[in-house]
């Protein structure tokens, strides 16, 4: 019984190390990545193309980078469709496309939100 | 592909780790709260399985909160009689004295076809052979026949039986067992002795045990098996 009782506290000690682990880097991650895309969408009010294409190539290297403890984490699916929109952001600088330009980095903020939102401890994820 | 096999090997470890950490209960015995558990288990841990998408932390977390919620009801269960009899049940008396218990049988929502089934398979063909049965929390029925329907033990016979305790393996595939050999309180080199009087050695021998009598039983490697006194019954500590 003593076993028992101490293998359950060590898995439930690790388990929430694990949660909370998890909360606090994703969260790193997305808050960076969230303020880089909000960075990236003043830039092209201002009328820098060139500053917003480089910051979604910073925003694109960011995420590779981090896409290696993120997919330990989250969805491979949800990653991924950040990482699309970004290319997308990308094609649309490339081509001064700004009104889908402007959609995809709503988008880019969508899908950081939504991962945000899975992974948060909050009523709406319990029931 | 790659990442699936090796996804399928790890998740398989750890469900072998977390049946081995439930208990040997687990494995023959389930109770409601067990039983729940095995079959959540096979579905949360199948889902990182198949899909590489999902990462492999989204299958084992769940199973380990699963494990703690396990071990919690468990400890309580030990702790805490009401604990115990609301999680698992309480075992019920179907037959007392020779007489079904139909009131109890309705209460369990049991046919009468039912609790012949399982009189069946507690080895009793005739029901009115039974002088009590009891439906156990997890679900099986224990039968007993009356105290005039069973055979009489050694002890109303008067026989002295003498202890009858597990006997040693001395002897498995060839291979002396070292732990047993000294809980017997000898050794390989007295094994050794006493095969070679017989014109055998331990390599020679499949299966070797020492009962609580002092008997040895030898099965050989071609087949023979031998049966004779090897300590005398007072040396026997075990």
């Amino acid at each position: 019984m003593k076993r028992l009782t101490i293998t359950v506290a060590a898995v439930l000690a690790a388990c929430l190390a694990v949660c909370a682990a998890s909360m606090l880097a994703v969260n790193a991650v997305l808050d960076e990545a969230h303020e880089m895309a909000t960075e990236i969408f003043v830039t092209m009010e201002e009328g820098d193309v060139t500053g917003a294409r480089e910051g979604l190539i910073a925003l694109a290297t960011l995420w590779d980078e981090r896409s290696g403890l993120l997919e330990l984490l989250c969805e491979h699916d949800d990653l991924h469709e950040v990482k699309e929109r970004i290319i997308e952001a990308e094609i649309c600088v490339a081509y001064t496309d700004m009104e889908d330009f402007y959609g995809s980095v709503a988008l880019i903020g969508e899908g950081i939100e939504h991962i945000r939102e899975k992974e948060a401890l909050t009523a709406a994820n319990l029931y | 592909m790659f990442a699936l096999f090796f996804r399928g090997m790890a998740l398989y470890i750890v469900m072998i780790l977390l049946m081995r950490g439930l208990g040997k209960r687990q494995l023959g015995q389930f109770q409601p709260y067990e039983f729940a558990m095995t079959i959540l288990l096979a579905d949360v841990i199948s889902a990182p399985m198949e899909s590489v998408s999902t990462p492999l932390l989204h299958g084992l977390l769940p199973v380990a909160a699963m494990f703690v919620v396990h071990g919690v009801i468990t400890l309580a269960s030990l702790k805490s009689d009401r604990v115990r009899a609301f999680v698992s049940g309480k075992p019920a008396v179907v037959v007392s004295r020779g007489v079904i218990d139909q009131r109890e049988l309705n209460r369990l929502c049991l046919s009468l076809s039912d609790l012949l089934e399982g009189l069946r398979g507690a080895g009793f063909l005739n029901p009115a052979d039974v002088g009590t049965a009891v439906i156990e929390a997890n679900g099986s029925i224990s039968a007993f026949a009356p105290g005039d329907g069973r055979p009489p033990t050694s002890a109303e016979m008067g026989v002295e039986p003498g202890y009858e305790g597990l006997p040693m393996i001395l002897v498995m595939d060839g291979r002396a067992q070292a732990h047993n050999l000294q809980q017997a309180g000898r050794g390989e080199a007295w094994l050794a002795h006493v095969l070679a009087q017989r014109g055998l050695s331990i390599q020679g021998v499949y299966l070797a045990s020492l009962d609580t009598k002092g008997r040895m039983m030898l099965q050989l490697r071609d087949g023979g098996v031998q049966t004779f006194q090897a300590i005398p019954p007072e040396q026997v500590t075990w």
